[in-house]
């Protein structure tokens, strides 16, 4: 790390970033199906009362579709978007700083998942 | 490695932060679907919704809402000061009874109530991410969910309780601040009573810090402007106004009840309480609001204890909440000076949401889905029963729809057994009129698996109605009496239809479901309290894997020389593997001889899922024997459907039951189909 903060540039480094790029951008893909699992749970807990004849599972379907189609759209622009800017600010705090953020909101949303 | 740390701690704490912005925000969206169902259901969610709309409706047309003689009708009581149903009068008078708008003004309280918790963190501190942690961290709570979506008088008081409380904060040294805190103190004083402990005790403390004559006066203002109108109050209703308040609101405490929600809460909040203490001592003279919060704390703990009393429930918790809240946001205040121990702190708070968000949704959100999820014929017929009705009809849980047909209340069951049973109300007269039969419909309703109703009615009411009375109608899980007619309807003995050939297997209070030739006998009581019996002479079975079940082979009394089954199953715990099967008859049982009217064992709350109880029950069938004689076990879906005997036909079920045991019986296939316990023959 440099005097004023930002990492120093190197081959290393550079594998770092990618490699981290990637790794978020595959979690999110991944947390599309979690992400629909959640919301098909809220659902559930909400509407679902596990009658004989249980008409909430059409309901149930949509919701799932609905949240992997927005989830899918979300992941797709933001992992551009996201790979945009780690090569405007390559080695920059601000670069390693939406890498954890991003790293951080992808692992809350499994612990979520654990509780819903 | 200490610059790498150096490095990393910035990330961490933002990561951290996320992660519980995250978590509270999917907790808001919980608490705003929950809401939004609540107030898109027109009939009652609450027990204690009608009484106060009945007040306002009363307060609207100038009645007097605190009687101080309850020996005549109506038999109603007024628990709380009158700010809330004040609050509703106007809107009574303007868009008549309704529910929804008591629901609506408890919302904007509780929302309220999260704005100022989060501003008396803010105001001193300036920590945003603190301040919206308190506030949002408030509406996660399950009791916070479970009880805003209400029409109650709690978040009014919560409400004014907070408000007040922001004032002593935000203006600590003015005259301005110390006159609108205490207005706001006796506000909620004057919307809920037992607000007069915490708040009051906090705002005294905190200014004693401050200004030692503004805490003083504070006081002085709060007890006195309290007691003034305490005593204009109480001579207006000619001692009503003490009697309805003190009198009638001291029920007896149970300590089992006490015991059951300190369990649950620790459930609930476990990380919460160690924040407390860990803030409670180590914060001490270090943290600015200290002296706000844990005096706060401490008023809305000794609150909460007496959630004990009869009848209590999770509005005793609210206070207590946005407590815990104050510490959370406090405990984030003051940790900024340790970074580690921040982030710590917010780690552990999200973990928090996420337990506080499993609780609602197992809690309020499944009690809210069951009770709207109710097919909406059960309620319109529940209005239609009241609005046909040509006299006062008797109610309990759903008193709310006699109010929304504008019918005022004839009896507010609980609060007039409690004083009954304190000795303080003489029910002669009601119990009279039951019996002379004067009213054309009673509404008793029964949650699953726990009887509150006896916590409703007296026994000598519950007598009565079912001497007096016959059940006829099972709608939103509530049972319909009407006046039993002497000529045609008399009391179903629990032993035996007359002329049948059988006696019944066990009492059914709550009457029969019928599902495709299944009988479930819906007994009345805890689990493991209502004793199943054999309906005649045989040969007990139990195989190896029935936890919950036996069979008995009788030889058939319709069909000379044949052999028929009787299947007995929902006799086992429904939360845990606990079997309630008599002892004598041990897995593995077969061909053990017993007598008609023997102990088979004890109705439970069985389902063929764990965990997933169905009310206290015994299902029954009487089987034909499979071609080798054996019990038919696919009958009664025991059998995997590969595994089902090759010989057996398509249209082999289980036979009609009604002549065997004489009750009357259903050709309804499929569904369930609810129906009072009676006789074919219509006399025992």
């Amino acid at each position: 790390m440099s005097e004023n903060g930002v990492l120093l540039k190197g081959w290393g480094l550079r594998l770092l970033a990618i490699g981290l790029w990637a790794l978020t951008s595959v979690v999110a893909f991944l947390e599309i199906l979690t992400v629909r699992e959640i919301a098909m749970r809220v659902y559930a807990h909400f509407a679902v009362t596990g009658d004989l004849f249980a008409r909430e599972y059409w309901g149930g379907q949509t919701v799932g579709v609905g949240a992997a189609v927005i989830m899918g759209v979300l992941c797709v622009g933001i992992i551009i978007a996201a790979g945009e800017y780690h090569m405007k600010h390559f080695g920059q705090p601000r670069s390693w700083r939406l890498f954890g953020r991003t790293i951080a909101f992808e692992l809350s949303i499994l612990v979520l998942a654990l509780f819903i | 490695m200490k610059r790498w740390l150096e490095w990393l701690r910035p990330h961490v704490q933002d990561g951290a932060k996320i992660m519980l912005l995250l978590f509270l925000a999917v907790a808001a969206v919980l608490y705003g679907l929950h809401v939004f169902l609540a107030v898109l259901h027109r009939y009652p969610l609450d027990y204690g919704e009608a009484p106060l709309v009945d007040q306002a409706i009363r307060l609207a047309s100038g009645q007097n809402i605190y009687r101080a003689d309850l020996s005549s009708p109506p038999y109603t009581v007024s628990n709380y000061p009158p700010l809330y149903p004040l609050a509703l009068a106007p809107l009574v008078k303007l868009f008549g009874p309704s529910l929804v708008a008591g629901r609506l003004v408890s919302i904007l309280c509780a929302l309220a109530s999260a704005f100022f918790l989060a501003q008396i963190v803010y105001v001193p501190s300036q920590a945003r991410t603190a301040s919206l942690t308190t506030g949002l961290i408030f509406l996660a709570f399950p009791y916070v969910v479970g009880w805003s979506k209400l029409a109650r008088v709690d978040l009014l008081a919560l409400a004014f309780s907070t408000a007040g409380l922001y004032a002593a904060v935000r203006w600590p040294a003015t005259r301005r601040g110390l006159v609108v805190s205490g207005l706001l103190l006796v506000a909620a004083i004057y919307t809920r009573q037992s607000y007069a402990l915490a708040a009051p005790l906090a705002a005294f403390v905190w200014l004693w810090t401050h200004d030692r004559r503004h805490a003083i006066a504070l006081a002085v203002l709060v007890g006195g402007l309290s007691l003034i109108l305490f005593l204009v109050l109480n001579i207006l209703t000619g001692g009503g106004f003490f009697f309805n308040l003190v009198t009638a609101n001291v029920n007896e405490f149970r300590l089992d009840q006490l015991e059951r929600w300190l369990r649950d809460v620790g459930q609930a909040i476990p990380i919460l309480l160690v924040l407390d203490g860990v803030f409670l001592f180590f914060a001490f003279r270090r943290a600015k609001s200290w002296s706000l919060v844990v005096p706060y704390l401490i008023g809305a703990l000794l609150s909460a204890l007496t959630i004990g009393k009869i009848g209590s429930n999770v509005n005793y918790l609210l206070e207590f909440s946005a407590a815990l809240s104050l510490v959370a946001g406090a405990f984030l205040v003051w940790s900024r000076e340790r970074p580690w121990l921040h982030s710590a702190a917010l780690l552990l708070l999200a973990l928090q949401v996420g337990f506080l968000m499993q609780a609602t949704l197992r809690g309020p959100v499944e009690s809210l889905k069951w009770r709207i999820k109710q097919p909406k014929r059960h309620f319109t017929g529940l209005e239609w029963i009241v609005e046909s009705a040509d006299g006062p009809v008797l109610a309990d849980e759903f008193m709310g729809i006699l109010t929304l047909q504008k019918e005022p209340l004839y009896i507010q069951p609980f609060e007039v057994t409690q004083l009954a049973n304190a000795g303080v109300w003489d029910q002669t007269p009601l119990l009279e009129s039951i019996r002379r039969r004067e009213f054309p419909a009673i509404l008793i309703h029964h949650f699953m698996g726990y009887p509150v109703y006896q916590e409703r009615w007296t026994s000598e009411m519950l007598s009565a109605i079912v001497e007096d009375y016959v059940p006829i109608d099972f709608l939103a899980d509530t049972i319909v009496y009407r006046p039993r007619d002497a000529e045609t309807a008399r009391p179903v003995e629990l032993d035996a239809c007359a002329d049948a050939p059988w006696r019944l297997a066990t009492r059914s209070e709550l009457g029969m479901w019928w599902f495709s030739r299944h009988l479930f006998f819906m007994g009345e009581g805890y689990e493991n309290t209502v004793p199943v019996y054999a309906v005649a002479d045989g040969l007990l079975t139990r195989r190896l894997d029935w936890r919950d079940a036996v069979a008995i082979q009788h030889d058939d009394p319709l069909r000379a020389g044949e052999k028929v089954w009787t299947f007995y199953g929902g006799m086992a715990s429904g939360r845990s593997d606990e079997s309630f099967v008599a002892p004598g008859f041990p897995p593995g049982s077969e061909g053990v001889p017993v007598k008609r009217g023997q102990l088979l064992g004890y109705q439970g709350q069985y389902s063929a899922r764990l965990g997933t109880p169905f009310w206290v029950h015994l299902r029954f069938a009487v089987l034909p024997p499979a071609a080798d004689g054996s019990f038919p076990a696919d009958l009664v879906g025991l059998v995997a459907e590969e595994e089902r005997a090759p010989d057996r036909t398509e249209d082999a079920r289980p036979l009609d039951p009604s002549p065997y045991l004489g009750t009357v019986g259903s050709n309804v296939m499929g569904y369930l189909e609810w129906m009072p316990l009676q006789c074919q023959t219509g006399t025992p």
